[in-house]
């Protein structure tokens, strides 16, 4: 009799369970944001025992809002990086250096940052990241990813556009 | 017209259109594009529309979502935050088309070193 009734409990239980879990997946599947580019992050970590390209590090990649907030609240924030690293965010396909072929022969944006403000450079670098993978501005389809570096003297973060980006691309931003 | 750019997907379609008004009070609000509407952009705004453009402030706002909680599974522990400092070469595998580049380069020194002999 026990017995029994142990194993009818055990048996609601996991069907709850498996209920739940059904549920909680239907819910990701379908109420998440999804953007209209997939995005990978990079990250360079500087290391004078190797070279730069040995450096680079793919870190995430997303194509939903919700995914992007849960890469950035796992992740230190620019301000908290050490001298010498990067942090870069380009689309899917394009690896985060001039010799790859979307980004040969375009241009870039670069915005310098007070070294004293930390608040200022990871508000603008989260600002950028937003107006990016949101398609905020009306030359997006022209932009290939954005860079955020911190050095000794100065903090910059640009933003990467094609080789066929417009002259109208280019002086606007 | 909606001038909201917010995009919808297949499943809220069924949703009430929702409708934005910006107020202009200076003539140099007015959009550069003459056939873009007073905060909306080139692109149609039709529900299932082809562009996802979402606004800076609608993205914070799903800040709070528990969908956007959800720590992601694959990111290189030493990047998590409030690690301590690791190099990346010690947490992060190697790609495997840099082993391949590197297969490469020694297969050049062995060249190197036929050469000298």
């Amino acid at each position: 009799m026990e017995n029994l009734r142990q194993t009818k409990e055990s048996s609601e239980f996991k069907m709850g369970t498996s209920l739940d879990n059904n549920k909680l997946a239907s819910l990701g599947a379908t109420n998440k944001h999804r953007l209209q580019n997939t995005w990978t992050l990079w990250g360079v970590k500087y290391d004078p025992e190797i070279s730069w390209e040995d450096m680079l590090k793919e870190i995430d990649s997303f194509n939903t809002v919700e995914d992007f907030w849960n890469l950035y609240f796992r992740i230190d924030t620019p301000s908290k990086l050490n001298r010498g690293c990067d942090y870069m965010l380009f689309k899917k396909g394009i690896r985060p250096m001039w010799e790859d072929p979307p980004n040969k022969g375009g241009g870039r944006w670069t915005y310098k940052v007070d070294k004293r403000s930390t608040a200022e450079l990871d508000k603008t670098w989260l600002d950028v990241l937003l107006c990016m993978i949101g398609e905020a501005c009306d030359h997006c389809d022209q932009i290939c990813g954005a860079f955020v570096r911190i050095r000794k003297n100065i903090n910059k973060i640009s933003v990467w556009t094609k080789a066929d980006a417009g002259d109208e691309c280019n002086e606007q931003c | 017209m909606s001038a909201s750019p917010t995009a919808r997907q297949a499943i809220t379609q069924a949703l009430p259109m929702i409708t934005r008004k910006v107020v202009i009070s200076d003539p140099i609000q007015m959009p550069e594009v003459y056939s873009s509407t007073p905060g909306g952009t080139l692109y149609s705004t039709t529900p299932g529309g082809t562009k996802l453009i979402y606004e800076r402030a609608f993205m914070k706002n799903l800040r709070g979502s528990p969908l956007s909680q959800t720590p992601p599974s694959n990111v290189p522990s030493c990047l998590l935050r409030g690690t301590p400092r690791t190099p990346f070469r010690k947490c992060v595998p190697v790609p495997t088309e840099l082993i391949k580049q590197t297969k490469s380069l020694k297969i050049e020194d062995q060249e190197q070193f036929q050469l000298d002999l």
